[in-house]
């Protein structure tokens, strides 16, 4: 059968030349969507290293937010500026004091499991503080986190190796846990193994009391090494410039009491936390602040964008295999009728024309799949440069993965297209076929 | 001619429609970004200046980028005067709300505020539902005067006409002085819940600012990019840093410059659309060929008999042009109010806004998104029929009346 298949693909080349160039420009730019999909599943796939299942961040604000930012200390005299001094440092602990009180009525609300407080630190949030450390003679880079003993368990974040934060910690300052990147390994260094690391400037030495899970920012995105500080009472990052973008406290609410939790919430304790000049403004949940984190990082307009170019791809072709299926139908109709009259069974004509479309989707696709590993790298920079979504990868095992799957999609797509009008082909009569002849 | 093969017919008007919907789709919203509308009248003939860079003197890695600060507005941009009008506003970032209630109570709202001078509302142009925006003087003397929208005006004062009523921004006391019909959030530059003069905070001097110069005689224009070099040459004279400006650019270029250190490149901007809709045209363009192909070939005798009467290869030519553009002005129709669907249904992608408000009709409804959509069926049909068209005009006559 495929030896006459053959034939009859090469006898109508001329028609066949079209849908073949079809086939393949489709086969490749959907290459391209299958190995942004592929490579965002995988990633998907890996742990991310933190739980945020019923989580949510209550978000307090500060109503005399940039306070300082507008006294000007350098026009003072003297005098002028130790009073202003003095105040600025009552407010501070004023302040200080407000924020851990607002952290322990937190905690005391019965539907709250677990509550931390932290800076810059949460799952997908949009600040990032960073800094470099060495192990031995290796410098690498990794994100700060300041938390509080709790933050592990409300994100469920596993310690593998040695304990979590205690109070003990607050007073013996250079403790800190640190995390790496996959398998806890980063650069080469297996983050299992630290014990000390020194600072950028290699004047403070800090002992690791624990080796946390690898976490990532965003599923999508790779580990990022984490270098966890204790969040001191007298921390003052957590008053300063900017700090309500950066101060977080989160909840893990009890499974059973995460029902409407956002609402009660802000109705049960907004007269509870309002410790002026501090107010409860809203609670969120993580999942939105992830479509956020999403939103900013473009990945949605990413996943928008190779959806709609699948979309627009599988829709053409589509039309294009039903299209000329039904047309060569038509001019095969005597041929059919031949076919029929000689015992094919109505099955067998429409197997026929199913192969007959894979083979062509075949032999598109080894073609396609020659242009795509051959312009990767060109193509894929043209893409990256007009700022479509496009991972590039030159492994030949992701290669072969996305050859597999493209075709898989392909196939489908086309083996439904072709159905209708093969079982039109089916449908007719021998006779009349042959009759037209 | 399209009853012949009902089935083809419909394939092929259903992949027309489909490959000019997605292309109608890109050029709708590239109007809604590009063209003059209300508010944002001015925007052919501005000139923007949202950020610039200010790169140490002594160390050669430390810079800092931003928006165009109040010091080289006030000192330096002043120096500026081949323009019609310019305005000084703050940008409105949707992740940075202000507190906002009525008088004491604790019922508190988070809306974004716009800090502008009096000349924004010229070059601007806003729907007034009632009462009036600031003036220069009342701008000069820092009066806290306050323009809300609608429907933030709505929420705040129910059925009652908020005109003179007073409102906490920042922890200050403003006046209602007027309010404007919504503004969608497509309108970067014009977009707000809530208007103020900038005099009326008493730090205005650190916020960062943006700036649109509004020039009409094309002429100044020359002039006007010449006296923004003089503004670098006369900060690098007088302060530590080296200035810098990111731009001014017009309003399709501003579009790329969405961070403040990165430079927007036109060749790119333009190199994207045409990779995008070769994609979108060339793909359907292949289909509809070899459906008129297989058609062409099947009326070789009525060829054959044109020709055998007289007819010119060129006549030929356009007469399988001018059908297939048939197909493809009824699929062009089709599209573009597919399109509108679309655009309604996907605004949030295409237009990075996150509430659910509307999109000016404007945009969709006018002679130039009609002349689009001729032209792209136009080169649709052009790209897919040519070689059909070709080869039916090269038929040799005998050939095609033996068939017979």
């Amino acid at each position: 059968m495929l030896k006459h298949l053959f034939k009859i693909i090469w006898t109508e080349r001329k028609v066949n030349a079209w849908i073949l160039v079809e086939l393949i420009l489709a086969f490749a730019i959907l290459w391209f969507c299958c190995d942004y999909l592929l490579y965002s599943t995988q990633k998907l796939l890996e742990p991310k290293g933190f739980n945020t299942e019923h989580t949510y961040i209550i978000d307090i604000w500060n109503e005399d937010e940039g306070l300082f930012e507008d006294i000007d200390y350098e026009e003072m005299e003297e005098e002028e500026f130790n009073v202003g001094y003095t105040n600025a440092r009552t407010i501070v602990s004023n302040w200080s004091d407000a924020i851990w009180e607002i952290y322990d009525r937190i905690k005391r609300h019965p539907a709250v499991e677990h509550a931390s407080l932290s800076l810059y630190a949460t799952p997908y949030a949009g600040s990032y503080a960073g800094n470099t450390f060495w192990f031995d003679s290796i410098s690498f880079g990794a994100q700060i986190k300041k938390v509080t003993p709790e933050f592990f368990d409300v994100y469920q974040i596993d310690i593998l190796k040695g304990r979590k934060f205690n109070e003990t910690d607050d007073i013996t300052e250079n403790n800190i846990i640190i995390s790496g990147a996959q398998d806890n390994i980063y650069k080469k260094i297996n983050f299992l193994q630290i014990d000390t690391l020194l600072s950028y400037r290699k004047e403070s030495k800090y002992n690791v009391i624990g080796v946390a899970e690898p976490t990532k920012r965003l599923e999508f995105e790779n580990y990022t090494p984490a270098v966890y500080l204790y969040l001191s009472k007298s921390d003052e990052q957590l008053i300063g410039e900017l700090s309500s973008f950066f101060r977080e406290f989160s909840v893990r609410v009890k499974p059973e009491a995460d029902k409407n939790f956002a609402e009660s919430f802000l109705n049960d304790m907004q007269s509870q936390l309002e410790i002026e000049p501090f107010f409860l403004a809203s609670v969120i949940p993580l999942k939105d602040r992830r479509s956020e984190y999403m939103q900013i990082g473009e990945y949605s307009n990413g996943f928008k964008s190779i959806y709609s170019i699948s979309a627009f791809l599988i829709i053409n072709i589509v039309l294009c295999v039903m299209g000329t299926f039904w047309l060569r139908i038509q001019s095969r109709r005597s041929n059919i009728g031949l076919r029929m009259a000689l015992g094919a069974s109505k099955r067998s004509i429409q197997v026929f024309f199913l192969v007959e479309t894979l083979l062509l989707l075949f032999l598109a696709s080894i073609v396609a799949f020659l242009l795509c590993i051959n312009i990767n790298e060109i193509l894929s920079e043209i893409l990256k440069e007009i700022e479509l979504p496009i991972i590039g990868r030159s492994e030949f095992g992701a290669y072969i993965s996305n050859y597999l799957i493209t075709f898989f999609i392909m196939a489908i797509i086309a083996a439904l297209s072709v159905w209708y009008p093969a079982k039109k082909a089916s449908d007719i009569q021998p006779v009349e076929a042959l009759r037209e002849e | 001619m399209l009853k012949q093969n009902k089935f083809v017919s419909a394939i092929s008007i259903i992949g027309t429609a489909l490959a000019i919907m997605m292309v109608m789709v890109i050029i709708v919203t590239d109007q809604i970004k590009t063209n003059n509308i209300a508010p944002e009248i001015n925007r052919n003939n501005s000139f923007y200046l949202k950020y610039h860079i200010e790169k140490s003197k002594e160390e050669e890695n430390s810079y800092s980028s931003g928006c165009v600060t109040y010091n080289v507005y006030k000192n330096y941009l002043s120096d500026v005067k081949s323009y019609d009008m310019a305005t000084l506003f703050t940008p409105v970032w949707s992740d940075e709300k202000y507190i906002i209630h009525v008088n004491e109570s604790k019922i508190r709202r988070f809306e974004p505020v716009r800090l502008c001078d009096a000349d924004y509302w010229k070059v601007m142009s806003f729907d007034f539902v009632e009462g009036r925006p600031f003036n220069q003087i009342e701008f000069n003397d820092g009066l806290n005067n306050a323009v809300l929208s609608e429907r933030l005006a709505k929420e705040l004062f129910g059925k009652e006409s908020a005109l003179d009523k007073t409102v906490y921004i920042f922890k200050q006391l403003y006046k209602v002085i007027g309010v404007v019909k919504d503004v969608s959030q497509t309108f970067e530059f014009a977009y707000s819940e809530v208007w103020a003069p900038y005099t009326t905070v008493p730090n205005f001097e650190e916020e960062g600012y943006h700036a649109i110069y509004v020039i009409d005689d094309k002429d100044k224009r020359s002039l006007f990019y010449e006296e923004m070099r003089d503004v670098e040459r006369k900060y690098n004279a007088n302060e530590d840093w080296n200035l810098t400006l990111q731009g001014p650019y017009n309003h399709r270029l501003q579009m790329g410059a969405s961070y403040s250190n990165v430079k927007p490149e036109f060749v790119l901007i333009i190199l994207k659309y045409v990779f995008i809709i070769a994609i979108l045209l060339v793909i359907p363009a292949i289909n509809l060929s070899s459906f008129s192909i297989s058609a062409v070939k099947k009326r070789t005798e009525e060829i054959g008999i044109r020709k055998a009467f007289g007819a010119r290869n060129k006549s030929i030519l356009l007469q399988v042009l001018y059908e297939n553009l048939f197909t493809a002005i009824i699929g062009g129709f089709i599209g573009l109010i597919l399109s509108y669907f679309t655009v309604i249904w996907l605004k949030e992608w295409l237009f990075n806004v996150t509430t659910g408000d509307s999109i000016p009709l404007v945009a969709f409804v006018s002679p130039a998104v009609f002349l689009y959509v001729f032209l792209v069926c136009v080169l649709l049909n052009l790209i897919s029929s040519i070689v059909p068209a070709y080869k039916a005009s090269k038929m040799n006559i005998v050939l095609s009346l033996n068939q017979k």
